[in-house]
Formats: C-alpha cells, sequence, structure tokens
C-alpha cells in the first residue's frame, strides 16, 4: 500500500462516525480507553470522538490482535475517545481533571463528557 | 437585583452609577419588559449550554422521516430536499410568546436549539456528546438521536462530500488544528439578494407565479422536436425551479398556521380586548407575509424574520447579514412619519422586539462555534447608516430608532456595524456614542468610503452595488446584489494564523494534533539571517491559506449539486433567471476572504526573532527553539525579555509596524494568487470572535513570550494586551501605517475607554476627536468597549448581579458573565486608553 | 375510542375537518406562550398526556 493510500485509509475510518451498534447503549466494556491515556490527544475541532495518540505512529492498529505497533514517522495514530486500549501495551492512565465545565477548550476536559458515561 | 430595590431608585440614580441595565429595565414599556426577560439565552457559556436550553429532537425526527419516505422515491436530490424541508415546516411545532407582536423560531419550542442531521454526521455525534443538552427523559431522547444519527450516517452533506475532497486536506483542516469551520454549502455564512426581495417590488407569490411560468415553458421546449445540450440542461433547471417553488410555497404555509395560531387564541383564549386585537393583527399580518409585499413596519419586520427563519431551517447559518434601517426605513418612516398610524414608542418597541426575536435564534453548533464564538449563536452583526446606490446618506429615522431600542433591550446579539461617513449627521453620532457610553460595546464604526473602495479593490464590484454593503459575517462588505451577493461564505476559510510563526518553529510538524499540517520549511536552527526566517514564514503562510482555500473551492464547486439551497435559490434574482443553484459559482461575481484569527502573533514574533536572535544575537536559534520546545519552563527570565524587550506592534513604532505591513503585503499578493470558483481573489481579513481563548490550547509557545495555554491576542489587528503602551493614537497611527484598501479586507481594532472619561458633553467631544483621528489615518474598523475594570472584577466575583453587562469580544459582543474566565480575563487585561 | 377530534385542543381546518391543529397553553420558566402542533382528527390519543375530553 502506497503512503498515500494508507493514509486516506487511516483518515477515511476516523472522519466517518462509527454507527451506534443498535438502540440500546452499548454496554461498557473496559475502563481502558484511549480517552483515558495520557497519549491520547482529542480532536480540536468537534467533540466526536476523533483523536490521535502521541506515542503510536499512523500504522499502528491496536484493534488487531495481537496490536501493531508502529514508531517510525511523523503522523500520529488516529483513533477515538472510545477504542478499547485493553491490549495496548503503551496505554498510561492518566489523572483526570475535574473542571467546572466553565473553561474551553482543553483538550484534556473534552474528552470525559458523555463518552464515558457509556 | 431585588425588584424592590430596582423599584425604589430612579432612572437617574442608575445612570449616574453607569448601571445602564437596571436604567433600561425601568424606561422600557412592560411589553419589551417581559420579551427580553423571556429570552431562552441560547449563546453557548464558555463552551456549554446554558441549564434549561435542550436540543430541538422534533426537526431531526420529522426531517428523517421524511428522508426515509422518500429515499427510493424517483425524485432528483434537489426536489427530495425541498420536501424534506417542506415537511419540517408544515408540522413543526410553532408557538406565540405572550405579549409578542412578531413570530417565527427556528426551534420548535422557546428553550429549545435547532439541530438539522442532515449536515454533518460528525456535528450529530457532538449532539449525542454533549449530555447538558438532551431533553428528558435522557434516556428515551438518546434512543431517538442514535436512531437519527445511524440514518445520516453516509448521508449527510459532509459525509457526502467527504470522498470528494482532498483527503488529506480535510484531514488538517478537520483536526481543529489550523482552520475553524467546515466546507459546506448549509454551514456557514449566507448574503442574500435583499436587492432582489427586500425592495417591496415582490414577495413570495409573484416569485412562484413567474417560476410556474418558467417551468411551463422550459417543459413545451423539452417535448419540441430536436435536442441539444440545452435540453439536458433544461431537465436540470425545471428541477431547480420546482424545487424553489416548493419551498416558497412551503414559507406561505408556516406563515398562515401562525395566522391559524393567533386567530385561535384570540377568538378562543384571549380575554382581553387589546390583546385580542393584536392576535387579530399578527393573523392579518402572517396572511399577508412573505406571500405578499409588506405595506407597514410590522408587515416589514415579519416579512424579514420568516425569510430568515426559513433560511435557518434550510441551512446552518452562522451570521446575519442585513441592513434593517436600509430596507425597513422607509416603512417606518410612513408608519411614523407620514401616516402616524405607529407613535415612536410604539415603533420602538417593535423594533425592541425585532431585535429580541433575533436574538432568541440558534441552531445546534460544534465545539469550534461554541468556543469561539462564546456567549452568542452566531454573528449578527447588522449594518446601519452608510451611504444608497448614488452616494447620498442613508441614515433615517429609524436609524436613531433602532439604536434607541438596542439600548432599552441590551441584547449581546444582534449587535450594529455603523457604516461611518463625512456626511453622518450629528445627532446620528450622538446616538452611536450614547450607545458605546452606556457600555453596549456596539455599534462598532466602519470607514465607508474605505470599505467601499475595498470591495471595488479586491472583487470588482461596480461602485452602484459596493455602496450597498452589508457585513456578510462580523466585519467583510459584500452587496446584496444579483451578482454581488455570496450565498455561502465557508467559514473553514478561517485560519488560526499563530500556526504560521509556531510551524516556523517546529517544521511544519503539529504537536497539539500530532501531524504534519505544515510545510517542511527546514531546520529552524538552520536559518542563518532574518530573511530565511521569513522565507519559511511565507511558506508557512502560503501552506496554511491553500488547505483551507481548496477545501472551499471545491465544496463550492460541487454544492449546486451535492448539497443545493433551493430556498436561497428562490429569493436569489439570478437563480429565478437561470434556473441554476444560487452556489453556482459562475452566477457570482466573488467575495471570499480568509478570516485571519491570532495574526498579530505573528508580528511580534517575528519582531522579537529578528531583534533578540538575529540583530543583537542575545540568544542562538538553537536557544529559543529548545526553550519554546520546553513551553519556556525553566526559561522565565528569557521569556520575559521576549515579551518586554522586543518591539511590540500597536506603539507607532517602525521597527515593528514595517514587519506588519510586509507580513500583510506578502498575504495580499498571495491572496491574489488564490482564486475562489468564479475567479476572484481571496483577501485576508484579521479578526478572531473569542478564537483566541478557543486556540489557546492548541497553539504551543511562541517566540513573542507566549506559553502553550495563554490567551492569544484579542485579534484582528489589536495590540497583545498591555503591550500598547505609547497610548491611543499610537495605536491608531501604527494601525494608519496599513493599506486599508489594499493590504486586506478588513482589519479589527478593539479599543477599550474609561467610562468615567466618556462622561457629558466633555466626553463626546473628546471622542470625536479621537474619531476623526481615525477617519483621517483612514482605518475600516474600529470597536469600543467602555466598561471600567471595578465592574468586570465586581460581574467575576458575583455574576448574579451583573448578569446584563456587555462586553465586546471581537466582532461580536457577549454578556460578561456567558463567556469563560479566560476571556473575562482577556478582556480586563486590554489596555484602558485615556483620550485627549 | 380517545382520539384528537375528542379533545378540546383540537382545533380542526374549516376546508378539512379530518386534520387540525393541537393548540396548548405552557408556561416555561422564563414566558408563557401557545403552541400548535398538526394532527388529524382520528390520532390516537391515548396516551397523550395532555388529553382533555370536549
Amino acid at each position: 500500500m502506497s503512503r498515500r493510500e494508507e493514509k486516506r485509509k487511516a483518515y477515511a475510518g476516523i472522519l466517518m462516525p462509527q454507527k451506534h451498534e443498535s438502540n440500546a447503549a452499548p454496554p461498557k466494556k473496559t475502563d481502558k480507553l484511549c480517552g483515558t491515556c495520557t497519549n491520547y490527544s482529542e480532536s480540536s475541532w468537534s467533540s466526536d470522538g476523533r483523536g490521535s495518540c502521541k506515542y503510536l505512529k499512523l500504522g499502528s492498529d491496536i484493534t488487531q490482535r495481537p496490536p501493531v505497533y508502529v514508531f517510525e514517522g511523523k503522523e500520529g495514530y488516529l483513533t477515538r475517545t472510545l477504542a478499547d486500549a485493553s491490549t495496548c501495551e503503551h496505554y498510561q492512565k492518566m489523572k483526570m481533571i475535574d473542571k467546572d465545565g466553565y473553561e474551553c477548550s482543553d483538550p484534556t476536559f473534552r474528552r470525559s463528557i458523555r463518552q464515558f458515561q457509556e | 437585583m431585588a425588584k424592590a430595590a430596582i423599584a425604589d431608585r430612579s432612572v437617574k440614580e442608575f445612570e449616574e452609577k453607569q448601571e445602564w441595565w437596571w436604567a433600561a429595565e425601568k424606561k422600557r414599556s412592560s411589553r419589551l419588559d417581559y420579551l427580553r426577560k423571556a429570552i431562552w439565552k441560547k449563546g453557548a457559556i464558555g463552551g456549554l449550554y446554558a441549564p434549561g436550553v435542550k436540543t430541538d429532537l422534533e426537526r431531526a425526527v420529522l426531517q428523517t422521516q421524511k428522508a426515509r419516505e422518500l429515499e427510493f422515491s424517483p425524485d432528483p436530490y434537489v426536489i427530495k430536499f425541498a420536501k424534506m424541508l417542506a415537511h419540517v415546516l408544515d408540522n413543526k411545532s410553532i408557538f406565540i410568546t405572550d405579549h409578542a407582536q412578531l413570530v417565527g423560531y427556528t426551534g420548535s419550542l422557546p428553550h429549545t436549539i435547532a439541530w438539522d442531521p442532515s449536515c454533518a454526521s460528525i456535528l450529530n455525534e457532538e449532539v449525542y456528546n454533549d449530555p447538558t443538552a438532551i431533553p428528558d427523559p435522557a434516556e428515551k431522547s438518546q434512543q431517538i438521536i442514535r436512531d437519527v444519527n445511524n440514518y445520516w450516517i453516509g448521508k449527510s452533506d459532509l459525509d457526502k462530500m467527504m470522498p470528494i475532497f482532498d483527503m488529506e486536506d480535510l484531514m488538517k483542516m478537520l483536526s481543529g488544528s489550523i482552520g475553524w469551520g467546515v466546507p459546506l454549502a448549509r454551514g456557514g455564512y449566507s448574503s442574500k439578494d435583499y436587492e432582489y426581495i427586500m425592495t417591496g417590488k415582490r414577495a413570495f407569490q409573484a416569485i412562484i407565479d413567474e417560476l410556474s411560468q418558467k417551468i411551463d415553458e422550459a417543459d413545451e421546449q423539452t417535448h419540441a422536436p430536436g435536442a441539444t445540450p440545452d435540453t439536458t440542461r433544461m431537465y436540470d433547471k425545471i428541477n431547480n425551479w420546482e424545487a424553489m417553488k416548493i419551498t416558497l410555497e412551503a414559507g406561505i404555509r408556516i406563515a398562515k398556521r401562525y395566522a391559524r395560531l393567533a386567530g385561535i387564541m384570540a377568538e378562543h383564549f384571549e380575554e382581553d380586548t387589546i390583546r385580542r386585537e393584536e392576535l387579530l393583527k399578527i393573523a392579518e399580518t402572517c396572511e399577508r407575509v412573505p406571500a405578499y409585499p409588506p405595506r407597514t413596519l410590522q408587515e416589514s419586520l415579519q416579512y424579514d424574520i420568516f425569510i430568515q427563519m426559513m433560511s435557518r431551517t434550510e441551512a446552518i447559518e452562522g451570521a446575519w447579514p442585513s441592513r434593517p434601517d436600509y430596507y425597513h426605513g422607509p416603512y417606518y418612516n410612513k408608519d411614523v412619519n407620514i401616516d402616524k398610524s405607529l407613535t415612536k414608542e410604539e415603533a420602538i418597541d417593535l423594533l425592541g422586539e425585532f431585535l429580541i426575536r433575533a436574538a432568541e435564534v440558534c441552531q445546534f453548533k460544534p465545539k469550534w462555534s461554541r468556543e469561539g464564538l462564546q456567549g452568542i449563536d452566531g454573528t449578527w452583526v447588522w449594518t446601519i447608516g452608510g451611504v444608497d446606490k448614488d452616494g447620498r446618506d442613508a441614515c433615517n429615522d429609524m436609524t436613531i430608532a433602532l439604536m434607541q431600542a438596542a439600548r432599552l433591550v441590551r441584547v449581546a446579539n444582534p449587535t450594529f456595524g455603523f457604516r461611518w461617513h463625512p456626511k453622518v449627521k450629528d445627532e446620528v453620532m450622538r446616538e452611536i456614542f450614547e450607545c458605546l457610553r452606556q457600555g453596549l460595546g456596539y455599534p462598532n464604526l466602519r470607514h465607508d468610503p474605505i470599505l467601499i473602495a475595498n470591495t471595488m479593490h479586491w472583487y470588482g464590484h461596480p461602485i452602484e452595488e459596493a455602496r450597498l454593503w452589508c457585513n456578510q459575517a462580523c466585519l467583510s462588505p459584500c452587496p446584496p446584489t444579483k451578482h454581488g451577493f455570496q450565498p455561502m461564505r465557508m467559514a473553514n476559510a478561517t485560519a488560526n494564523c499563530a500556526k504560521i510563526i509556531e510551524y516556523v518553529m517546529t517544521n511544519g510538524y503539529d504537536p497539539v494534533v500530532n501531524m504534519q499540517v505544515g510545510a517542511e520549511t527546514g531546520d529552524v536552527t538552520s536559518f542563518k539571517n532574518f530573511e530565511e526566517f521569513f522565507e519559511a514564514w511565507e511558506k508557512q503562510m502560503k501552506t496554511i491559506f491553500s488547505i483551507l482555500v481548496r477545501a472551499v473551492n471545491r465544496a463550492r464547486t460541487l454544492a449546486p449539486n451535492l448539497t443545493p439551497r433551493p430556498y436561497l435559490s428562490a429569493l436569489s434574482e439570478r437563480s429565478i433567471e437561470s434556473g441554476m443553484d444560487t452556489l453556482t459559482p459562475s452566477l457570482e461575481r466573488g467575495n471570499a476572504w480568509i478570516t485571519a484569527f491570532t495574526w498579530v502573533e505573528n508580528i511580534d514574533s517575528l519582531a522579537a526573532v529578528k531583534k533578540l536572535v538575529f540583530e543583537d544575537k542575545k540568544y542562538t536559534m538553537a536557544e529559543l527553539k529548545n526553550a519554546i520546545d520546553k513551553n519556556w519552563e525553566g526559561y522565565e527570565q528569557m521569556r520575559l525579555d521576549f515579551v518586554r524587550n522586543a518591539p511590540k506592534w500597536g506603539n507607532d513604532d517602525n521597527y515593528v509596524d514595517d514587519i506588519m505591513v510586509r507580513c500583510l503585503k506578502a498575504a495580499a499578493k498571495f491572496s491574489k494568487e488564490l482564486k475562489c470558483p468564479s475567479g476572484n481573489n481571496w483577501p485576508i481579513l484579521p479578526e478572531n470572535v473569542s478564537g483566541n481563548i478557543h486556540y489557546a490550547n492548541i497553539v504551543g509557545a511562541l517566540p513573542n513570550g507566549r506559553r502553550l495555554g495563554d490567551a492569544l491576542y484579542d485579534g484582528g489587528i489589536s495590540p497583545g494586551p498591555g503591550l500598547d503602551k505609547k497610548g491611543p493614537t499610537a495605536v491608531l497611527k501604527s494601525c494608519g501605517k496599513i493599506n486599508h484598501i489594499t493590504d486586506g479586507r478588513a482589519f479589527l481594532l478593539n479599543q477599550r475607554l474609561s467610562p468615567s472619561q466618556l462622561a457629558g458633553e466633555k466626553g463626546y467631544q473628546l471622542w470625536k476627536a479621537y474619531m476623526r483621528t481615525w477617519a483621517d489615518l483612514e482605518l475600516d474598523h474600529i470597536q469600543f468597549n467602555v466598561v471600567d475594570d471595578s465592574t468586570l472584577r465586581a460581574a467575576q466575583k458575583d455574576p448574579e448581579k451583573y448578569q446584563e453587562v456587555i462586553v465586546r469580544v471581537a466582532g461580536y459582543s457577549a454578556h460578561f458573565v456567558d463567556i469563560s474566565r479566560k476571556t473575562q480575563d482577556n478582556i480586563i487585561q486590554r489596555t484602558v486608553q485615556g483620550l485627549g | 375510542m380517545t382520539t384528537c377530534e375528542n379533545c378540546k385542543r383540537f382545533f380542526p381546518l374549516e376546508d378539512n375537518p379530518e386534520k387540525g391543529d393541537c393548540v396548548q397553553r405552557v408556561v416555561d420558566p422564563r414566558q408563557a406562550y401557545y403552541k400548535s402542533k398538526p394532527v388529524n382528527a382520528g390520532d390516537d390519543a391515548v396516551s397523550c398526556s395532555s388529553f382533555q375530553k370536549k
């Protein structure tokens, strides 16, 4: 796969929201989510659940078993706030920040909204 | 303040203490008082919607229901879309508030935020992820949202456009790092062809009749012997005309629903005879408009509300281009001065309510918008004053009445942009001054001769059209004419310009979103002189602007087919005439611009690097790079050197002012290389709204001494807060070195003045003298905050008591208590300039 | 059967009595208003909490 194709695949995957599994709220699977990892940066555009990893690079895939880790390259691995990171060896739980909701645009604040309630 | 305490004190007492909001409350009519307090505040507080305000699921469900029904129908998309819109208008809940004389709202109920699920799936996800606005019972609402969201995945406008965009550009843009909005034809700022629909010559029914005739003629033509490419194009025209007609007919029907509700209320519920008469008047008004041209001020205002409400049902509109005194002024004059069917007080009641109806409007917005426009839903900067197409003073009695009404209702949105020119009468200037002195933060002042020349320079609009301009968003003039109006300004051509200088330091890599967003301009430590550094800056500037512009150009080119606007087209002479969607670039002269957020950081940073690194050689570039990579941590002394001992913009210092002019000229030159799909230019427009706070945690440390997380400057060409140390005239002189016609589209300048200095006649004369300097230096814009620090600090401490304090943020106004603490602090930090 | 047409809040259209509007008075924390929503005369109103028999 060319670098362009690889990027395009990764970008398309992250830009299109995933369908909700059913009409019932999905069951909570794990406490280890990308969104609770210190290496995670949420998109600063929207709170739609997109983000990227500061540590793993594009080409990584933690949904694979075993996970694929890529450390070469510049582009961060694109992932989602609610992605299951239970098998990622590089997961580092962050200290949660309690804010009153009136400070804005703090990437480490936004992630906790609603998405973690499920 | 308790009701009794307000009642006990006189208007004069409140005014002496400069508690203008209590004075207004005592002065306004009981109707205006009720309606003003009835507003559900929809602007996000900080970044979140206020308690009690809920996302409107009704519209989303109606639209999805109709979309499912039409999914396999043989209609072309434009007609399907028109039918969806009609279905929403025909079936949504409507309401009439007690004491109201004007009706119409984008949502179904007063406390709801309209949500259009067909625009972007990523927006729908945000609706789902915002627990504060989900209606009760939450579980049931979440189920509805999931169902709606699942339907629109892959079908929303953005989802449809995505595969056709350059995915890499789109990804960079939607990272939120360099750009702001979204390249959608149904998500941005729509100017309108007011010269076609607001001059009383026609209304919906006349347009429908014309459309019917055109459809019949075209139908006959396509079935006559012969077949040419024109025949093929005619099929598309017929579809577009039919879709336009569907939307206009739906517009008339919803107005009649309001008429019917008002009639039912009058006949079955209302016991008060005066109110019953008012309700019957509402019924008569809504039977009349928008089907037929208005005859009175009430009908004219109601007509405008319907036009806007429907346009905001068709699309998410983040701005409100309008010139109310120009288009409604003749009706005001007729009712108040000629027929005397309205007293001035009654007219002001109507105008106050008109402002309130606009203040209520809200559509669900994503994070970047809620944080970048804290406290308001969008920038409703209405244009007043100015000249007519022949260059004569266009100010009229309604110009004055609008400002008087604004002081009574004190809404933060809409605000006014006043088109100043040398013929403006003193009585009008005094009204402007009174609004500013009373702390409204508006009108801002715009230099009309400069902006008319600017509009002609950048786009070639003829002078008769340029003279009719109104703000398309906060600051950018656009003629509301057949070929002059821009149907959609996509907000993603909004550049977070501080990234330009940041990327020079990082070789284009963005450490916040972990992407190579900028150009690879080389290791900054290898630059041997300022020219090499500046060359890298220029390349980063061009790279960022290009990414944003490419996306808009692509979207505008695709929009007529993929994401048409049949309703907006139905209000456009060029579409009625041509049968083409109004977004078709070839129908428009072009009026594109790049909003340049966080611009001045570049200038101060470049000046600091030039002085301290390349000239004085006090630090090496490696040292600077290292300090910046570490966010200045451990380098505080060095940081302070970059803050205090480098020249700063806004002090009439040629060292740094020349850099500003050089940067603007470089951008202006590139603006002419960038072309919109209409073939016209892309000038830049420095301003910020509250993007300086939204981007605070997205922009890393910079050479001007700023750290990650610090608020950015308040924007436009305003100097950094507290860094303009030489007084107000020095600020004006620095800004006067910019050519406000050829160096860019418009340049926002914030100034803070002391309320005590503006007291009385002396205050007015001081301000007027200051404005003369501003005009002589040919600056295109200025806006004022006239609230003292003690009031603002008291409001931070005790927000409940200061709910109504308004401040000018940057390009718009907001209630001080509705903006984040960081934005509040940023406004307090702005230098209070002493005049005289 | 409990249908909209049996409700006090139902106001039929003059030219088509099978359709009409459900008109209700609402007082919310900030304002009072009348709201209207199109309904059919025959719509099932069994589970409607606002139903008021004519």
